[in-house]
């Protein structure tokens, strides 16, 4: 079965690259380019992983995974965070807090990107 | 017996109503639960005292509780309208109807109970109940009940306070008084003055009950009075409990014995009656035996009468004569006024009155009995000659011994009433009467003519009086006046003799006895009051005789001393203060000694002490100097710590900015970075190197996240230069017109590419020196932006001298900057519109570079925005001439 990713990221050239990469690996990948527009789809879809950006302009990452843990219908969803910065211990915590499945550091490799992805939807 | 019963009854009734108050009183905090209480309890006793009433046919009382009832109902319903009348301004307009209703029912059940109650006392005083029955009083009780919860319901709503609890007593003291004057007006509702007094008196108790706190309030009042006002308090209420009760036991006991005295009297006057009555009609009975003993007159009747019967002249003339001695025997026995002679056939042969002649008589008493011997009637009312009358007979016997008839005669019953109303030590009020048993007055009485035979009299002592049963004391008469009186019975005459006299005539002396006594009494009471005055004033002079000395001592009068001679405890009291007085003088003198030799060594070590004081003085002086330079380094020091604090703040607040400036320098860079990296990776793949859409549109994307990176760090090095001070700058001479053009040909490009107009102002200004190429950097941003956010219409570059400066404005006809975006516009990384941010490119650091660049040349930049027109503005030192090149440092 084809596994649905979400991924949700205000710099379109980085949703380009995360598409590309997906694609050959054959997922089938829904974009958002803000918090807004992502809690809108996934009111329709349920995808099977969201990947977010923490750094973006309105709804920042974090807010729009709270909202998600805030919705019955998707406190439950898989979600790996895109950022710049690794986190520190107190960061990590508050990753753990918000059920985060995984975090990837940019830059990255892609083939780690897509060792990530499946890992983490190998997990329960 | 009766009596005794209903003072037990009345006791009992009193204690129990004493617990029952006490029980009420510990229910506080819900007064309309108490005054319901209150009413329930007498309405309990009432039903009580009717109970006993009827149980002990206590029936002259039975009068009174009937009349109680009725007052009671009338107090009620004055209370109600009372309160009616003293709320109606108060009340709420919802309440006004339901409250009418209620006062109009009671009205109408006043009314209907009254009608009642004035039905059940006839003509002559006597109670007759209409109904018969103690129910009705009980349901008007329960009425007049239901009417007081109403009006204690409605007293709830507007708890009452000490004024309203004043209107109602008030109201119980008019009631009492109305009861009052309705005694001096009316005899006969005297009953209802006494019914409406015990009214006022268990209403006022009951009010006393419920308000008791009122009550302590008064006893705290009376512990706080002076001396002299518990003694005058004291005295006066001991006078005035032992006046009221010498008063009232010395009034009973006279009554008592007046009663007595009366009694005596009236019965000897009634003997006295009796025995005339007697006298008088053996007379009557004598005189009519002296005709039929007459031998003449009874052989002349039996021969003439008789024999010549058959000659009707004969017979005539006889009858005349016959006729003749009768009327001169009635006319000199003057008592008679007829004197008739009843043949054996039991008709009337012969009459004084000669219209009576032949009626037969054979079924009257006075036939029959007369026959056998002399008889008396009774009085009676005959309907043979129409009027009331009396007929004394005796039989007439011939010489042989035979009967032959019966000679009667009529007494003239005047002569008969007026031996009863003769007045033999009866004062003015007193009178005798006969009754008869059917109850009828027979004789005529003093104060109302006519009345015999028609007059019929019940009451209760005539009812004992004509079952034989002789009685003595007190009752209402026949004209509704309360007597006093003496009922025999008469067993030959089968009457009732009544003697009696008024009550306020009998009791006329002791009337006189109560207003002396009343004078007696109020006498003792103000000698009392100035006794009280008198022993109140001794026992105060002395106190305070005693309390002056004592104050006196208090402010050090030692030794002085106080003589009172009252021989009592204050005596005793004012000697030992005395002793006191004369033993503090000496102490006071020991005191003084020794206060002086202590004051002596005070001085001395005082002395010392002060020399020693001096010196320190000038110790502390010169410690104080050396205090006020540490002072004042003090201060320094504190306000360079402030100063150091601040700098703390504002580097703290710098090191935040940092933080947070790098975060998002580092998303800035590594996401054109990230894109770089993975679109090369991508690109690796010969799939994607083979396909020649893909392979382009990601070289594309690598060139132009290049070119980003590129514009970034070239960004982020002027603003380092710019933060560091190290930013050169190159001044050379230069044109408005110049700069303009350059800046025209810059943005040509663009501005042809939307569509735009790009106009140039610029006034006759003389050539300057400026870093041309950083002005440039400044205008064309400024310029990028405008073509940025503007769609259509123009942009307009001018460039304008004032004062000493020179202007360069930048307008455009754009969306115009989103008011609460303005204040942060200068910020590093600072994007009105993120979204829009991306369609249209850029950093996010180029005003601020701007603003940096403008600054560190000695000028400033503003700007003002409403959508439509966007207004950027700069000014910059208008420097005419320069020595060398220059360069500025600056820190922002």
């Amino acid at each position: 079965m084809v596994k649905k990713i979400l991924i949700v990221d205000d710099e379109p050239h980085i949703l380009e690259l995360i598409k590309a990469v997906l694609e050959v690996e054959k997922f089938e990948i829904i974009t958002a380019t803000n918090g807004v527009e992502a809690l809108k789809k996934l009111e329709a879809v349920t995808p099977d992983l969201v990947i977010l950006d923490m750094m973006m302009p309105g709804m920042s990452g974090r807010e729009v995974c709270e909202s998600i843990r805030k919705n019955p219908k998707t406190k439950n969803q898989k979600v790996i965070f895109l950022t710049v910065a690794r986190f520190s211990e107190t960061g990590k915590k508050v990753l753990d807090d918000m059920k985060v499945s995984d975090y990837i550091t940019k830059p990255f490799e892609t083939k780690d990107l897509v060792t990530r992805i499946n890992s983490v939807l190998k997990s329960k | 017996m009766r009596e005794t019963y209903l003072w037990l009854a009345g006791l009992a009734v009193l204690v129990s109503l004493f617990l029952i108050f006490q029980i009420i009183q510990r229910l506080k905090g819900n007064r309309s639960l108490r005054y319901l209480l209150v009413a329930a309890i007498i309405a309990f006793f009432w039903q009580a005292a009717e109970f006993i009433n009827v149980l002990l046919q206590l029936d002259e009382y039975a009068i009174i509780y009937m009349r109680l009832e009725y007052s009671f109902g009338l107090v009620m319903l004055c209370l109600v309208l009372f309160f009616f009348l003293s709320y109606y301004g108060r009340m709420k307009k919802m309440h006004i109807v339901p409250i009418s209703v209620v006062v109009v029912a009671l009205v109408v059940l006043a009314l209907f109970t009254d009608r009642l109650i004035a039905g059940v006392f006839n003509e002559g005083g006597v109670y007759i109940p209409i109904f018969g029955d103690f129910f009705w009083i009980g349901a008007m009780w329960y009425f007049y009940l239901l009417g007081s919860i109403v009006l204690l319901i409605f007293i709830r709503g507007n708890e009452t306070n000490r004024k309203e609890k004043s209107f109602l007593l008030f109201g119980i003291a008019i009631s009492a008084c109305l009861g009052m004057v309705s005694d001096m007006l009316f005899p006969y509702f005297g009953i209802m003055s006494v019914s409406l007094g015990g009214i006022s008196m268990v209403m006022a108790l009951s009010w006393i009950v419920v308000s008791i706190d009122d009550f302590y309030f008064i006893k705290a009042h009376f512990s706080r009075f002076s001396l002299g006002g518990k003694v005058r308090v004291m005295i006066i209420s001991t006078a005035i409990l032992l006046t009221v009760l010498l008063v009232f036991s010395s009034y009973i006991i006279s009554k008592k014995a007046i009663e007595e005295r009366v009694l005596s009297q009236l019965d000897s006057v009634s003997y006295l009656k009796e025995s005339s009555l007697n006298e008088f009609l053996l007379e009557q009975i004598n005189d009519l035996k002296s005709i039929a003993g007459d031998e003449s007159f009874v052989s002349f009747y039996e021969t003439k009468y008789h024999t010549l019967s058959d000659n009707l002249s004969e017979h005539a003339y006889a009858h005349d004569l016959a006729r003749k001695q009768l009327s001169a025997f009635m006319e000199e026995e003057e008592n008679y006024e007829e004197v008739f002679i009843v043949g054996v056939d039991g008709l009337i042969h012969l009459s004084t009155s000669p219209s009576l002649e032949k009626k037969n008589v054979a079924q009257e008493s006075f036939f029959i009995e007369g026959k056998k011997g002399v008889y008396v009637t009774n009085p009676y009312y005959s309907l043979m000659v129409q009027h009331d009358t009396m007929v004394v007979s005796a039989p007439m016997i011939n010489s042989q011994g035979s009967l032959i008839s019966v000679i009667g005669g009529r007494v003239d019953l005047s002569a008969v009433s007026s031996l009863m109303t003769q007045r033999t030590g009866l004062g003015d009020t007193g009178e005798t009467y006969l009754v008869n048993n059917y109850n009828y007055m027979i004789t005529s009485s003093r104060f109302q003519e006519g009345l015999e035979f028609k007059k019929a009299i019940y009451s209760d002592v005539i009812k004992d009086c004509l079952m034989g049963k002789d009685s003595k004391g007190t009752h209402i008469n026949y004209l509704g006046t309360p007597v006093i009186g003496v009922y025999r019975w008469m067993p030959q005459r089968k009457m009732c003799i009544v003697s009696e006299i008024s009550q306020s005539e009998a009791f006329m002396p002791i009337t006189r006895l109560r207003n002396v006594l009343f004078l007696v009494g109020s006498g003792l009471i103000v000698v009392f009051f100035f006794i009280s005055l008198y022993f109140s004033r001794m026992l105060t002079k002395q106190m305070n005789k005693l309390l002056s000395f004592t104050e006196s001592i208090s402010k050090g009068n030692f030794g002085e001393t106080v003589s009172i001679n009252s021989g009592d405890e204050i005596e005793d009291l004012a000697r030992s203060f005395n002793i006191m007085s004369v033993e503090l003088k000496k102490y006071d003198s020991d005191l003084k000694k020794h206060q002086m030799a202590l004051e002596k060594t005070v001085s001395k070590r005082t002395n010392d002490l002060q020399e020693k004081i001096g010196e320190l003085e000038r110790t502390k002086r010169a410690i104080m100097n050396i205090l006020e330079d540490t002072n004042q380094t003090n201060t320094e020091l504190s306000k360079a710590r402030e100063e150091l604090r601040n700098n703390i703040d504002k580097l703290n607040a710098m090191n935040k900015n940092k933080d947070e400036f790098i975060s998002i320098t580092a998303h800035e860079l590594k996401t054109p970075l990230t894109s770089i990296k993975g679109f090369s990776e991508l690109l690796k793949n010969e799939s994607v190197l083979n396909n020649k859409e893909q392979r382009d549109k990601y070289f594309n994307i690598i060139i132009e996240d290049t070119q980003r990176l590129s514009k970034l760090i070239t960004d982020m090095l002027d603003l380092t230069r710019l933060d560091l001070g190290t930013m050169k700058f190159f001044f050379e001479k230069t044109t408005a017109e110049e700069m303009l053009e350059q800046l025209k040909n810059l943005s040509e490009l663009q501005v042809k590419a939307k569509g735009l107009k790009f106009i140039c102002k610029t006034e006759k200004i003389p050539g300057f020196y400026a870093d041309k190429s950083r002005l440039t950097q400044v205008l064309s941003n400024l310029v990028n932006n405008s073509i940025k956010y503007t769609e259509k219409g123009s942009i307009i570059v001018s460039a304008f001298k004032k004062e000493d400066y020179i202007h360069f404005s930048v307008v455009d006809t754009g969306v115009g900057i989103p008011k609460d975006a303005q204040p942060n516009l200068f910020q590093r990384f600072y994007q009105a519109d993120s979204s829009y941010t991306r369609k249209v490119g850029g950093s996010g650091l180029g005003l601020s570079i701007c603003k940096g660049i403008v600054e560190a040349m000695g000028g400033s930049i503003w700007f003002r925005s409403v959508p439509g027109n966007t207004h950027f503005e700069l000014k910059l030192k208008y420097l005419q001439r320069i020595g060398k090149e220059k360069t500025e440092t600056k820190v922002i």
